[in-house]
Protein backbone atom coordinates (compact mmCIF):
# COMPACT_ATOMS: atom_id res chain seq x y z
CA UNK A 1 0.00 0.00 0.00
CA UNK A 2 1.21 3.50 -0.78
CA UNK A 3 1.91 6.00 2.00
CA UNK A 4 -0.76 8.33 3.43
CA UNK A 5 1.07 11.24 1.81
CA UNK A 6 0.99 9.62 -1.64
CA UNK A 7 -2.66 8.63 -1.13
CA UNK A 8 -3.46 12.27 -0.36
CA UNK A 9 -1.56 13.49 -3.41
CA UNK A 10 -3.38 11.07 -5.72
CA UNK A 11 -6.77 11.91 -4.22
CA UNK A 12 -6.25 15.66 -4.58
CA UNK A 13 -5.31 15.19 -8.24
CA UNK A 14 -8.86 13.85 -8.77
CA UNK A 15 -10.34 17.22 -7.81
CA UNK A 16 -10.28 19.94 -10.39
CA UNK A 17 -9.06 23.36 -9.29
CA UNK A 18 -7.99 22.21 -5.82
CA UNK A 19 -4.32 23.07 -5.22
CA UNK A 20 -2.19 20.24 -3.88
CA UNK A 21 -0.60 22.43 -1.22
CA UNK A 22 -3.77 22.99 0.80
CA UNK A 23 -4.71 19.34 1.44
CA UNK A 24 -2.59 17.13 3.68
CA UNK A 25 -3.25 13.76 5.33
CA UNK A 26 -4.62 15.44 8.45
CA UNK A 27 -6.80 17.95 6.62
CA UNK A 28 -10.54 17.59 7.07
CA UNK A 29 -11.44 16.79 3.48
CA UNK A 30 -14.82 18.48 3.86
CA UNK A 31 -12.88 21.76 4.16
CA UNK A 32 -11.97 21.52 0.50
CA UNK A 33 -13.13 24.80 -1.10
CA UNK A 34 -16.67 24.50 -2.54
CA UNK A 35 -17.10 21.03 -1.00
CA UNK A 36 -20.29 19.33 -2.18
CA UNK A 37 -21.73 15.81 -2.21
CA UNK A 38 -20.24 15.46 -5.68
CA UNK A 39 -16.78 15.38 -4.09
CA UNK A 40 -17.93 12.44 -1.97
CA UNK A 41 -18.75 10.59 -5.20
CA UNK A 42 -15.29 11.38 -6.55
CA UNK A 43 -13.71 9.99 -3.37
CA UNK A 44 -15.78 6.79 -3.56
CA UNK A 45 -14.95 6.33 -7.24
CA UNK A 46 -11.23 7.07 -6.70
CA UNK A 47 -10.95 4.48 -3.92
CA UNK A 48 -12.97 1.89 -5.83
CA UNK A 49 -10.98 2.31 -9.04
CA UNK A 50 -7.52 2.46 -7.48
CA UNK A 51 -7.74 0.16 -4.47
CA UNK A 52 -10.73 -2.04 -5.33
CA UNK A 53 -12.29 -1.03 -2.02
CA UNK A 54 -15.99 -0.19 -1.93
CA UNK A 55 -16.93 2.54 0.52
CA UNK A 56 -20.51 3.37 1.35
CA UNK A 57 -22.10 6.55 2.65
CA UNK A 58 -21.72 5.36 6.28
CA UNK A 59 -17.99 4.80 5.84
CA UNK A 60 -17.66 8.40 4.75
CA UNK A 61 -19.79 9.65 7.64
CA UNK A 62 -17.33 8.08 10.06
CA UNK A 63 -14.34 9.90 8.60
CA UNK A 64 -13.07 13.44 8.92
CA UNK A 65 -9.56 13.61 7.53
CA UNK A 66 -7.87 12.19 4.47
CA UNK A 67 -5.89 9.96 6.84
CA UNK A 68 -9.17 8.52 8.15
CA UNK A 69 -10.04 7.57 4.58
CA UNK A 70 -6.60 6.08 4.11
CA UNK A 71 -6.99 4.01 7.29
CA UNK A 72 -10.36 2.63 6.18
CA UNK A 73 -8.90 1.66 2.81
CA UNK A 74 -5.93 -0.06 4.49
CA UNK A 75 -8.24 -1.87 6.93
CA UNK A 76 -10.59 -3.05 4.18
CA UNK A 77 -7.69 -4.17 2.00
CA UNK A 78 -6.31 -6.26 4.84
CA UNK A 79 -9.63 -7.74 5.93
CA UNK B 1 -14.71 -1.54 -43.97
CA UNK B 2 -16.46 0.88 -41.67
CA UNK B 3 -19.69 2.81 -41.37
CA UNK B 4 -20.63 6.24 -42.55
CA UNK B 5 -23.23 8.25 -40.67
CA UNK B 6 -24.83 10.04 -43.61
CA UNK B 7 -27.64 11.96 -41.97
CA UNK B 8 -29.17 12.48 -38.53
CA UNK B 9 -32.52 14.03 -37.64
CA UNK B 10 -34.08 14.48 -34.25
CA UNK B 11 -37.60 14.95 -32.94
CA UNK B 12 -38.14 17.04 -29.83
CA UNK B 13 -41.50 16.86 -27.99
CA UNK B 14 -43.23 20.21 -27.52
CA UNK B 15 -43.20 20.20 -23.71
CA UNK B 16 -40.06 21.48 -22.01
CA UNK B 17 -39.52 21.00 -18.28
CA UNK B 18 -37.34 23.80 -16.91
CA UNK B 19 -35.42 24.03 -13.65
CA UNK B 20 -37.79 26.80 -12.59
CA UNK B 21 -40.74 24.42 -12.86
CA UNK B 22 -38.88 21.67 -10.98
CA UNK B 23 -37.83 24.14 -8.28
CA UNK B 24 -41.48 25.10 -7.89
CA UNK B 25 -42.50 21.47 -7.41
CA UNK B 26 -39.72 20.62 -4.94
CA UNK B 27 -38.12 22.60 -2.15
CA UNK B 28 -34.91 23.36 -4.04
CA UNK B 29 -33.56 26.24 -6.09
CA UNK B 30 -32.97 26.31 -9.83
CA UNK B 31 -29.27 26.79 -9.09
CA UNK B 32 -29.10 23.63 -6.97
CA UNK B 33 -30.68 21.57 -9.74
CA UNK B 34 -28.26 22.98 -12.30
CA UNK B 35 -25.26 22.50 -10.00
CA UNK B 36 -26.10 18.82 -9.45
CA UNK B 37 -26.94 17.92 -13.05
CA UNK B 38 -25.60 20.57 -15.43
CA UNK B 39 -29.05 20.51 -17.04
CA UNK B 40 -31.29 23.52 -17.63
CA UNK B 41 -34.17 21.87 -19.45
CA UNK B 42 -35.44 18.50 -20.61
CA UNK B 43 -38.11 17.34 -23.08
CA UNK B 44 -41.28 15.54 -21.99
CA UNK B 45 -43.35 13.40 -24.37
CA UNK B 46 -47.00 14.38 -24.60
CA UNK B 47 -49.70 12.27 -23.00
CA UNK B 48 -50.22 9.30 -25.30
CA UNK B 49 -47.07 10.04 -27.30
CA UNK B 50 -44.92 6.92 -27.06
CA UNK B 51 -41.37 6.03 -28.10
CA UNK B 52 -42.27 4.75 -31.57
CA UNK B 53 -44.23 7.96 -32.27
CA UNK B 54 -41.10 10.02 -31.55
CA UNK B 55 -38.94 7.67 -33.62
CA UNK B 56 -41.36 7.82 -36.56
CA UNK B 57 -41.47 11.62 -36.33
CA UNK B 58 -37.66 11.78 -36.40
CA UNK B 59 -37.57 9.36 -39.36
CA UNK B 60 -40.15 11.36 -41.30
CA UNK B 61 -38.12 14.54 -40.81
CA UNK B 62 -35.00 12.73 -42.03
CA UNK B 63 -36.63 11.08 -45.06
CA UNK B 64 -38.19 14.38 -46.13
CA UNK B 65 -35.26 16.71 -45.46
CA UNK B 66 -32.70 14.55 -47.22
CA UNK B 67 -35.08 13.24 -49.93
CA UNK B 68 -34.17 9.65 -49.18
CA UNK B 69 -35.70 6.97 -51.38
CA UNK B 70 -37.61 4.78 -48.91
CA UNK B 71 -37.00 1.75 -51.13
CA UNK B 72 -33.24 2.13 -50.71
CA UNK B 73 -33.47 1.26 -46.99
CA UNK B 74 -33.01 -2.45 -46.40
CA UNK B 75 -32.40 -2.65 -42.66
CA UNK B 76 -34.39 -0.94 -39.90
CA UNK B 77 -33.20 -0.91 -36.29
CA UNK B 78 -35.34 0.56 -33.53
CA UNK B 79 -33.51 1.03 -30.25
CA UNK B 80 -35.68 1.69 -27.21
CA UNK B 81 -36.70 0.36 -23.84
CA UNK B 82 -40.31 1.38 -24.38
CA UNK B 83 -41.94 -0.75 -27.06
CA UNK B 84 -45.52 -0.65 -28.34
CA UNK B 85 -46.32 -4.27 -27.46
CA UNK B 86 -44.56 -7.37 -26.17
CA UNK B 87 -45.27 -8.69 -29.65
CA UNK B 88 -44.95 -7.98 -32.50
CA UNK B 89 -41.64 -6.13 -32.71
CA UNK B 90 -42.24 -2.40 -32.81
CA UNK B 91 -39.83 -2.18 -35.76
CA UNK B 92 -42.44 -4.11 -37.81
CA UNK B 93 -45.06 -1.48 -37.01
CA UNK B 94 -42.58 1.29 -37.84
CA UNK B 95 -41.80 -0.29 -41.24
CA UNK B 96 -45.51 -0.06 -42.04
CA UNK B 97 -46.02 3.45 -40.61
CA UNK B 98 -43.08 4.83 -42.59
CA UNK B 99 -44.10 3.01 -45.77
CA UNK B 100 -40.74 1.32 -46.09
CA UNK B 101 -40.14 -1.57 -48.46
CA UNK B 102 -41.45 -4.96 -47.34
CA UNK B 103 -38.13 -6.51 -48.41
CA UNK B 104 -36.23 -5.36 -45.34
CA UNK B 105 -34.95 -6.70 -42.06
CA UNK B 106 -36.50 -4.93 -39.09
CA UNK B 107 -35.32 -5.48 -35.54
CA UNK B 108 -35.92 -4.04 -32.09
CA UNK B 109 -32.86 -3.33 -30.00
CA UNK B 110 -33.93 -3.18 -26.34
CA UNK B 111 -31.04 -1.14 -25.01
CA UNK B 112 -30.64 2.07 -23.04
CA UNK B 113 -27.64 4.36 -22.70
CA UNK B 114 -25.25 2.10 -24.65
CA UNK B 115 -27.89 1.52 -27.36
CA UNK B 116 -26.60 3.91 -29.99
CA UNK B 117 -23.16 2.29 -30.09
CA UNK B 118 -24.80 -1.15 -30.08
CA UNK B 119 -26.96 -0.13 -33.05
CA UNK B 120 -23.94 1.19 -34.94
CA UNK B 121 -22.17 -2.09 -34.23
CA UNK B 122 -25.10 -4.09 -35.60
CA UNK B 123 -25.29 -1.86 -38.66
CA UNK B 124 -21.56 -2.31 -39.18
CA UNK B 125 -21.80 -6.11 -38.98
CA UNK B 126 -24.74 -6.38 -41.38
CA UNK B 127 -23.25 -3.88 -43.85
CA UNK B 128 -19.91 -5.65 -43.70
CA UNK B 129 -21.53 -9.04 -44.33
CA UNK B 130 -23.33 -7.69 -47.37
CA UNK B 131 -26.73 -8.48 -45.90
CA UNK B 132 -27.80 -4.85 -46.33
CA UNK B 133 -26.71 -1.64 -48.02
CA UNK B 134 -28.50 1.17 -46.19
CA UNK B 135 -29.60 1.18 -42.55
CA UNK B 136 -32.25 3.36 -40.95
CA UNK B 137 -31.40 3.42 -37.25
CA UNK B 138 -34.01 4.92 -34.91
CA UNK B 139 -33.72 5.63 -31.19
CA UNK B 140 -36.41 6.89 -28.83
CA UNK B 141 -37.37 6.49 -25.22
CA UNK B 142 -39.93 7.89 -22.85
CA UNK B 143 -38.02 7.58 -19.61
CA UNK B 144 -40.02 10.38 -18.04
CA UNK B 145 -43.11 8.14 -17.97
CA UNK B 146 -41.46 5.65 -15.60
CA UNK B 147 -40.23 8.23 -13.07
CA UNK B 148 -42.13 8.65 -9.82
CA UNK B 149 -43.72 12.06 -9.47
CA UNK B 150 -41.76 12.73 -6.24
CA UNK B 151 -38.36 11.66 -7.60
CA UNK B 152 -36.54 14.96 -8.10
CA UNK B 153 -33.20 13.35 -8.96
CA UNK B 154 -34.49 11.33 -11.93
CA UNK B 155 -36.90 14.04 -13.02
CA UNK B 156 -33.95 16.45 -13.19
CA UNK B 157 -31.96 14.18 -15.48
CA UNK B 158 -34.13 12.36 -18.00
CA UNK B 159 -35.59 13.62 -21.25
CA UNK B 160 -37.73 12.13 -24.08
CA UNK B 161 -36.30 12.53 -27.61
CA UNK B 162 -36.47 10.55 -30.87
CA UNK B 163 -33.67 10.32 -33.43
CA UNK B 164 -33.12 8.87 -36.88
CA UNK B 165 -29.78 8.05 -38.51
CA UNK B 166 -28.94 6.80 -41.99
CA UNK B 167 -25.89 4.54 -42.08
CA UNK B 168 -24.03 3.18 -45.10
CA UNK B 169 -20.65 1.55 -45.79
CA UNK B 170 -17.43 3.54 -45.64
CA UNK B 171 -13.99 2.69 -46.91
CA UNK B 172 -11.98 3.14 -43.69
CA UNK B 173 -11.66 0.43 -41.06
CA UNK B 174 -13.46 0.81 -37.77
CA UNK B 175 -13.71 -1.40 -34.74
CA UNK B 176 -16.04 -1.73 -31.81
CA UNK B 177 -15.64 -2.73 -28.20
CA UNK B 178 -18.59 -3.87 -26.13
CA UNK B 179 -18.94 -4.85 -22.50
CA UNK B 180 -21.59 -6.27 -20.23
CA UNK B 181 -21.83 -6.74 -16.48
CA UNK B 182 -25.30 -7.84 -15.44
CA UNK B 183 -24.30 -7.87 -11.76
CA UNK B 184 -25.22 -4.18 -11.75
CA UNK B 185 -28.72 -4.66 -13.18
CA UNK B 186 -30.47 -3.63 -10.00
CA UNK B 187 -28.66 -0.29 -9.70
CA UNK B 188 -30.62 1.18 -12.61
CA UNK B 189 -33.82 -0.64 -13.36
CA UNK B 190 -37.38 -0.08 -14.48
CA UNK B 191 -39.09 -2.26 -11.91
CA UNK B 192 -42.61 -3.67 -12.27
CA UNK B 193 -42.35 -3.32 -16.04
CA UNK B 194 -42.35 -6.91 -17.34
CA UNK B 195 -42.39 -10.58 -16.34
CA UNK B 196 -40.00 -10.44 -13.36
CA UNK B 197 -41.70 -8.68 -10.46
CA UNK B 198 -44.69 -7.67 -12.59
CA UNK B 199 -47.09 -4.83 -12.05
CA UNK B 200 -49.74 -5.35 -9.34
CA UNK B 201 -53.03 -3.67 -8.55
CA UNK B 202 -51.57 -2.56 -5.21
CA UNK B 203 -48.56 -0.92 -6.93
CA UNK B 204 -50.79 0.78 -9.46
CA UNK B 205 -53.00 2.14 -6.71
CA UNK B 206 -49.89 3.31 -4.83
CA UNK B 207 -48.10 5.18 -7.60
CA UNK B 208 -50.18 5.02 -10.80
CA UNK B 209 -47.18 4.05 -12.96
CA UNK B 210 -48.54 1.41 -15.36
CA UNK B 211 -45.35 1.23 -17.45
CA UNK B 212 -43.02 0.58 -14.51
CA UNK B 213 -40.97 2.47 -11.96
CA UNK B 214 -37.40 3.55 -12.68
CA UNK B 215 -35.05 3.27 -9.72
CA UNK B 216 -31.41 4.34 -9.67
CA UNK B 217 -28.61 3.92 -7.14
CA UNK B 218 -26.65 7.02 -8.12
CA UNK B 219 -23.43 6.27 -6.28
CA UNK B 220 -23.12 2.80 -7.80
CA UNK B 221 -23.89 4.09 -11.29
CA UNK B 222 -21.35 6.87 -10.88
CA UNK B 223 -18.65 4.48 -9.69
CA UNK B 224 -19.42 2.05 -12.53
CA UNK B 225 -19.13 4.79 -15.16
CA UNK B 226 -16.03 6.42 -13.73
CA UNK B 227 -14.28 3.04 -13.46
CA UNK B 228 -15.40 1.59 -16.78
CA UNK B 229 -15.37 4.39 -19.32
CA UNK B 230 -11.69 5.44 -19.02
CA UNK B 231 -10.66 1.80 -19.60
CA UNK B 232 -13.09 1.59 -22.52
CA UNK B 233 -11.58 4.73 -24.06
CA UNK B 234 -8.03 3.39 -23.70
CA UNK B 235 -9.01 0.06 -25.25
CA UNK B 236 -10.80 1.52 -28.25
CA UNK B 237 -7.88 3.89 -28.91
CA UNK B 238 -5.49 0.94 -28.73
CA UNK B 239 -7.68 -1.12 -31.06
CA UNK B 240 -7.53 1.67 -33.64
CA UNK B 241 -3.82 2.19 -32.94
CA UNK B 242 -4.29 5.84 -32.18
CA UNK B 243 -4.07 8.27 -29.26
CA UNK B 244 -6.24 11.03 -27.82
CA UNK B 245 -4.32 13.50 -30.00
CA UNK B 246 -5.51 11.67 -33.14
CA UNK B 247 -9.19 12.09 -32.24
CA UNK B 248 -10.94 15.27 -33.38
CA UNK B 249 -13.99 15.00 -31.15
CA UNK B 250 -15.20 12.84 -28.26
CA UNK B 251 -18.95 12.34 -28.07
CA UNK B 252 -20.09 10.29 -25.09
CA UNK B 253 -23.51 9.34 -23.79
CA UNK B 254 -24.73 12.48 -22.01
CA UNK B 255 -25.39 10.94 -18.60
CA UNK B 256 -24.86 13.92 -16.33
CA UNK B 257 -22.55 16.89 -16.66
CA UNK B 258 -20.69 16.08 -13.48
CA UNK B 259 -20.10 12.44 -14.41
CA UNK B 260 -18.90 13.43 -17.88
CA UNK B 261 -16.51 15.97 -16.43
CA UNK B 262 -14.94 13.44 -14.07
CA UNK B 263 -14.61 10.92 -16.91
CA UNK B 264 -13.08 13.55 -19.20
CA UNK B 265 -10.47 14.47 -16.62
CA UNK B 266 -9.64 10.82 -15.89
CA UNK B 267 -9.18 10.20 -19.62
CA UNK B 268 -7.13 13.41 -19.94
CA UNK B 269 -9.27 14.62 -22.86
CA UNK B 270 -8.93 18.36 -23.55
CA UNK B 271 -12.16 20.29 -22.91
CA UNK B 272 -12.28 21.67 -26.44
CA UNK B 273 -12.39 18.14 -27.90
CA UNK B 274 -15.09 16.88 -25.54
CA UNK B 275 -18.60 17.69 -26.68
CA UNK B 276 -21.22 18.19 -23.98
CA UNK B 277 -24.75 19.44 -24.68
CA UNK B 278 -26.71 17.95 -21.79
CA UNK B 279 -27.51 21.47 -20.58
CA UNK B 280 -30.19 21.97 -23.25
CA UNK B 281 -31.37 18.40 -23.90
CA UNK B 282 -31.02 16.37 -20.68
CA UNK B 283 -30.27 12.64 -20.68
CA UNK B 284 -32.39 11.14 -23.47
CA UNK B 285 -31.03 7.58 -22.99
CA UNK B 286 -30.02 6.03 -26.36
CA UNK B 287 -30.73 9.31 -28.17
CA UNK B 288 -28.04 11.42 -26.48
CA UNK B 289 -25.21 10.56 -28.89
CA UNK B 290 -27.10 11.27 -32.16
CA UNK B 291 -28.55 14.43 -30.59
CA UNK B 292 -25.01 15.51 -29.66
CA UNK B 293 -23.59 14.61 -33.10
CA UNK B 294 -26.23 16.69 -34.87
CA UNK B 295 -25.84 19.56 -32.41
CA UNK B 296 -22.05 19.51 -32.80
CA UNK B 297 -22.44 19.50 -36.58
CA UNK B 298 -24.87 22.42 -36.52
CA UNK B 299 -22.56 24.38 -34.22
CA UNK B 300 -19.65 23.79 -36.62
CA UNK B 301 -17.70 21.78 -34.02
CA UNK B 302 -18.11 18.55 -35.98
CA UNK B 303 -17.26 18.46 -39.66
CA UNK B 304 -17.32 15.74 -42.28
CA UNK B 305 -14.18 13.63 -42.26
CA UNK B 306 -13.42 14.18 -38.59
CA UNK B 307 -12.38 11.26 -36.44
CA UNK B 308 -14.91 10.88 -33.62
CA UNK B 309 -14.77 8.59 -30.60
CA UNK B 310 -18.24 7.53 -29.47
CA UNK B 311 -18.90 5.86 -26.11
CA UNK B 312 -22.17 4.68 -24.61
CA UNK B 313 -22.55 3.28 -21.10
CA UNK B 314 -25.20 2.71 -18.48
CA UNK B 315 -28.18 0.52 -17.65
CA UNK B 316 -27.32 -3.17 -17.75
CA UNK B 317 -24.52 -2.54 -16.98
CA UNK B 318 -23.71 -2.28 -20.63
CA UNK B 319 -21.13 -0.28 -22.53
CA UNK B 320 -19.60 0.15 -25.96
CA UNK B 321 -17.30 2.38 -27.97
CA UNK B 322 -16.13 2.94 -31.50
CA UNK B 323 -14.16 5.46 -33.54
CA UNK B 324 -15.80 6.63 -36.74
CA UNK B 325 -14.88 8.94 -39.55
CA UNK B 326 -17.86 11.29 -39.62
Amino acid sequence: MISAEEFTKQLVSEFEDVPENIIFPDTNYRDIPNWSSMYALIIIAFIDANFDVQLNANDLKNTQTVRDLYSIVCAKMNS
Amino acid sequence: MGISINHISIYLPQTILTNAELANQFSVTEEQIFKNTGIKQRYISASGEISSDMAVNAAEILLKNYEIDKNSIDFLIFCSEGFDHKGPSTSCLIQHRLGLSKNIMAVDLPYGCSGYVYGLGMANAYLKSGMCQKVLFLTADMATTVIHKDDLELKSIFSDIGTATIITKASYNDHFIFGTDGSGYNNLIVDHSASRNPQTIEKLQENNMPLGHMKMQSTEIFVFAVKTVPVLVSEILLKHQCTIEDIDLFVFHQASFFMLDVIRRKCKIPKEKFFVNIEHYGNSVSSTIPVALLDAQQKGVLKKGMKVLLAGFGIGYSWGATIIEY
